[in-house]
């Protein structure tokens, strides 16, 4: 049987080394990608996923396990991590460990070989929803990775940001409305989403 | 359904998420009749096949091997620390460090009370007040008028005037009658019939010394083994033996910081 987040966090907390690879393993790849889709580097991703567990191994006393899961706790202590890097990145030339600016982690083959213009199209779709995510305003990109991207419901994503269900819920749309604005200028310069709104809404 | 229902419900049509089925018919029907809420429609489907397809890409994405072994790292030198705590901590540990300490406090008493005995002046014949009382079988009866101190530790000019106040304010002494007094009656029957018992001691309890318009308190203080006048069991309330009364009668005195006495025993 496999045990659940909780057992293995007092397990961990017994100093059971297993315990912790165990959970370390399920949980990582949540708080890298996050980490990794709200800051587009690889680096970044993999230092605040060492910060994460770190902090969880040192001092797991702020988890309150009947007030969110263990994922959410992870994810909000990665958030943390993010908004500082974020900060500090702000304050100072980010550091960009991939050329091509976002296209992070291992990059797919660029040529499939069932249909190479296919796959080329795939992936230049991929690299331009990735960037215009991580154009977006910190608090709205948050919004979209945790929900779109990591499939959380609004619910979870209020419980981690800290917020109510409908900011989260308003947030969303307005990060889908600027996505598809710079989605929409991507393909086609000189967009008029905004007069289509304006008017959709008159 | 107007456009702003409509707008707040897209994101849930495009992404066939649960919604009430009259709403998503109604917003389905609105699609149909308003060109924008369709055109939003469709670029919010775009949008989520490209995020899908971001999700499907970064599936596999984790931390490299690097992270995981350091991290282990951390978690075994935090678990050997926590160890080392939880050893200092241990009843057995602890019980350990209690007992050292007490061996050195006892040691560092000591050793405070021999610096405070030893530059005293030398033995008084009078009184010597001592830390530890000792009583010594047989000591001579050298003043029949005062009493004579029998400890066997160097006496302290304080000490000679602690006993000399004790001597002085002797007379001031009331004695208090209480059940000791039948106790001592008895023992001071006994002392007229029986020879004393060697290797052992009778005494009374200790009799509180009332001084007369002083402050009395006691907090701390010596006792002092004294041989007194017989006839000082008189002045206590007590029976003498009249055929012994040129013997002296050993006793207790309990001497106060300041050097007054505070209670007296007898001793047989």
């Amino acid at each position: 049987m496999t045990p659940s987040d909780d057992e293995l966090l007092q397990q961990l907390r017994t100093g059971d080394e297993n315990a912790f690879t165990t959970l370390y393993r399920r949980r990582q790849g949540g708080v890298y990608r996050f980490a990794l889709q709200m800051s587009g580097s690889k680096t970044i991703a993999e230092d605040i996923t060492q910060e994460v567990f770190l902090a969880l191994m040192q001092d797991s006393r702020g988890y309150d396990p009947n007030r969110r899961s263990l994922a959410g706790y992870l994810f909000g202590i990665a958030r943390n991590h993010v908004l500082r890097h974020l900060e500090r990145d702000r304050l100072h030339d980010p550091i960009r460990d991939e050329p091509d600016g976002g296209e992070a982690g291992a990059a797919p083959p660029l040529v499939s070989p069932d249909d190479p213009l296919d796959d080329l199209t795939r992936h230049e779709k991929i690299k331009f929803v990735r960037q215009a995510v991580l154009a977006l305003p910190a608090h709205y990109r948050e919004v979209v990775v945790l929900c779109d991207l990591h499939e959380m419901s609004y619910a979870e994503v209020a419980a981690v940001i800290g917020c109510a269900v409908g900011t989260i819920r308003s947030r969303l749309h307005r990060a889908h409305g600027l996505l598809i604005d710079k989605l929409r200028d991507g393909t086609r310069p000189g967009s008029t989403s905004s007069k289509m709104n304006a008017r959709c809404f008159a | 359904m107007n456009c702003q229902e409509f707008q707040s419900i897209v994101r849930d049509l495009a992404n066939s998420q649960p919604v009430e089925t009259p709403t998503r018919l109604s917003g389905l029907a609105h699609a149909k009749t308003c060109r924008g809420c369709s055109a939003r429609l469709e670029e919010e489907r775009t949008l989520l096949a490209g995020l899908r397809a971001v999700v499907s890409n970064d599936a596999g994405k984790e931390a490299s091997a690097r992270v995981e072994s350091e991290l282990r790292m951390a978690f075994l030198r935090q678990c050997s620390i926590l160890q080392q705590r939880s050893v200092g901590s241990s009843p057995a540990f602890t019980w350990q460090w209690r007992r050292r300490a007490l061996v050195m406090c006892a040691l560092a008493a000591v050793l405070a009370l021999v610096v405070w005995l030893w530059p005293r002046t030398p033995i008084s014949r009078h009184a010597q007040p001592t830390g530890s009382v000792v009583a010594v079988p047989g000591t001579a009866h050298q003043d029949s008028s005062g009493p004579i101190a029998t400890a066997v530790q160097p006496a302290s000019k304080g000490g000679a005037r602690l006993a000399a106040r004790s001597k002085a304010s002797r007379t001031r002494f009331l004695p208090r009658h209480d059940s000791a007094t039948e106790r001592v009656r008895r023992s001071a029957d006994d002392s007229q019939t029986g020879p004393d018992r060697a290797g052992t001691e009778t005494a009374t309890d200790f009799l509180p010394l009332l001084l007369v318009g002083a402050a009395n308190e006691f907090e701390r203080g010596q006792v002092i083994r004294v041989e007194l006048p017989r006839s000082a069991l008189i002045s206590f309330g007590l029976p003498m033996n009249e055929e012994r009364s040129r013997e002296p009668i050993k006793a207790d005195v309990v001497l106060g910081e300041d050097g007054l006495a505070r209670a007296i025993r007898f001793v047989q």
